[in-house]
């Protein structure tokens, strides 16, 4: 009773000073400590919006666990298999549950600061607050995606109807003068183009079998023979769509070349391939003139231009009345 | 053939293939319609049995009319003429009953040609379609929710048939791989076309029944 406060009096103050002074303090304290480790969700927004802009689905599921970490310290993170029953602090602040959000699944986190600390309602909210801008980024990449698809389309049905008519017209109205063939390579052009407007590669044996269709039939109108041999063992390889159209338009003049110069009774066209390169060679036979005097016409030249676009090159040879063009383009 | 409906919007493809439908089968009388309210309402009033149809019209998709003619002449033969080969534009038109197609870019002679073929049973097939028909026979499979399995479903030769199609090997050459006539590979492709038909017709049905339509 030295300073002079009775019982009551005594364990009210001290109550009130612990109440009011020390646990706040201790609280500020703890957060200045630790509170300075975890990152604000400002800093996390560039990596957040690159999980949205990911592609594959592994990877975003990475990249997001990368980020859950740098958020939260946890000791452990698994990824849960139920979407239901998610919601924030458990166990009393041993655990978070985050929600999932798109094809990212829902997680738990365990040991929040390398165990140093528990969960709080604070990092619950932080979480959720994480999920939803990342649902918002991600539903703006997706409509962005639909809108470049409804566009694609568009483009597709104008090139489709306006050209397209405009072409067949041409060709009906040349018939059979020797225009129309480059009508008809134009009108092909056109079907290559449109479908290269397509988002998705195409496996490199797919691109293969449109090809030797196409000289196969285009062959059988002229009435030359088409050899087409190919390796057996063909690169699980795919060919992005402007690849795909750049080499088929190149393949594509080099029959219409040869049918169109030389009236050949047969057309052989090699094609080999391993994952680096792909190499074409097409030989024929009929009224070979020496290359070295050949004039580089319109054909020859858009040939050179795709081939150089695409890294490769184009060498022209003759010999024994036959000419051999070869072909060679790096796949990587 | 005797009579012949020609669905083309657009006058010089209408002349040309009027022209060549003549020329496969001399004598031949060729309806020509614009439009797909045109051909609807010509098959009530003249019986074809051959029709060669464009996809995009001014007011529709030729498939509605295919759909039609199929349900009310099925030995009609039903060509589409197009001027594009991928199965994205050709595939639901095979399912609406097509026989096979024309690319109408072709040398006139070359289409003549190809007309004979699909009347006599031996249509083309690029590989794109090839493709997509082996992933639709292939999907039928394990599904197999089609319920008539046994008019669906490839046969191994026809399977094998699609599968060279779809390497993009042609008739002639799939004949010498087969050790078969050119001719028995068209019954094949032949076959096949039908199999779709009646795959997609019978998946209708079945869907109509599920939803309790009938």
């Amino acid at each position: 009773m030295a300073v002079g406060l009775g019982q009551i009096a005594s364990t009210s103050t001290s109550l009130l000073v612990m109440g009011w002074l020390y646990f706040p303090f201790r609280q500020w304290l703890w957060q200045r400590i630790v509170d300075k480790h975890s990152p604000g969700l400002e800093s996390l927004l560039p990596e957040l919006s690159g999980v949205a802009f990911t592609v594959s689905t592994s990877e975003q599921q990475t990249r997001w666990e990368a980020l859950l970490r740098n958020a939260f310290d946890p000791l452990e993170i698994a990824p849960l298999k139920t979407k239901e029953g998610v919601t924030g602090v458990r166990d009393e602040g041993l655990s978070l549950q985050v929600p999932g959000c798109g094809r990212i699944p829902a997680y738990e986190l365990r040991y929040a600061g390398h165990g140093k600390r528990l969960f709080s309602t604070r990092d619950a909210k932080f979480a959720t607050s994480m999920c939803q801008l990342l649902e918002q980024i991600m539903s703006g990449r997706t409509s962005y995606e639909r809108g470049v698809e409804q566009e694609r389309m568009r483009i597709g049905r104008d090139l489709h109807d306006n050209i397209g008519a405009r072409l067949l017209k041409l060709i009906h109205h040349l018939r059979d003068s020797p225009n129309a063939e480059i009508a008809r390579d134009a009108m092909k052009d056109l079907r290559t183009a449109i479908a290269a407007i397509d988002s998705h590669p195409v496996p490199l044996k797919n691109a293969l079998a449109d090809w030797r269709a196409e000289a196969g039939s285009r062959c059988e109108v002229a009435n030359c023979r088409l050899e087409w041999c190919q390796t057996e063992a063909l690169p699980a390889i795919e060919l992005i769509p402007r690849v795909k159209a750049m080499l088929e338009s190149v393949m594509r003049e080099t029959i219409t070349n040869a049918l169109k110069h030389a009236a050949p009774s047969r057309i052989y066209v090699g094609m080999t391939a391993d994952s680096m390169h792909l190499c074409a060679c097409v030989v024929n036979d009929g009224n070979i003139a020496d290359p070295l005097v050949w004039k580089d016409g319109y054909g020859l030249r858009n040939m050179r231009g795709r081939l150089n676009e695409l890294g490769g090159s184009l060498i022209i040879t003759s010999d024994n009345n036959e000419v051999r063009l070869t072909i060679e383009v790096p796949l990587t | 053939m005797k009579t012949a409906l020609l669905l083309e919007d657009m006058p010089e493809s209408q002349d040309i293939l009027r022209e060549i439908a003549q020329t496969a089968f001399p004598g031949i009388r060729v309806h020509c319609v614009a439009d797909v309210a045109g051909a609807l309402s010509s098959l009530h009033r003249y019986e074809f049995d051959l029709a060669l149809i464009d996809l995009s019209l001014p007011d529709g998709n030729g498939t509605r009319v295919m759909e039609a003619i199929s349900e009310r002449y099925p030995n009609c033969i039903i060509v589409v003429a197009t001027i594009f080969d991928d199965d994205a534009h050709l595939f639901p038109a095979l399912r609406a009953g097509a026989q096979g197609y024309l690319l109408k870019d072709q040398v006139p002679e070359q289409l003549v040609k190809q007309l004979h073929g699909i009347s006599e049973g031996h249509p083309p097939l690029s590989p794109s379609v090839a493709r997509r028909l082996l992933d639709h026979f292939r999907e039928g499979n394990e599904r197999d929710t089609v319920g008539t399995a046994g008019n669906t479903l490839l046969t191994p030769r026809e399977r094998e048939v699609l599968v060279q199609l779809a390497r993009g090997i042609s008739i002639a050459d799939i004949g010498t791989v087969m050790d078969i006539s050119r001719h028995t590979v068209g019954d094949h492709v032949k076959s096949i076309y039908r199999k779709l038909n009646i795959s997609s017709r019978a998946e209708a049905a079945l869907q109509a029944k599920n939803m309790g339509l009938v």
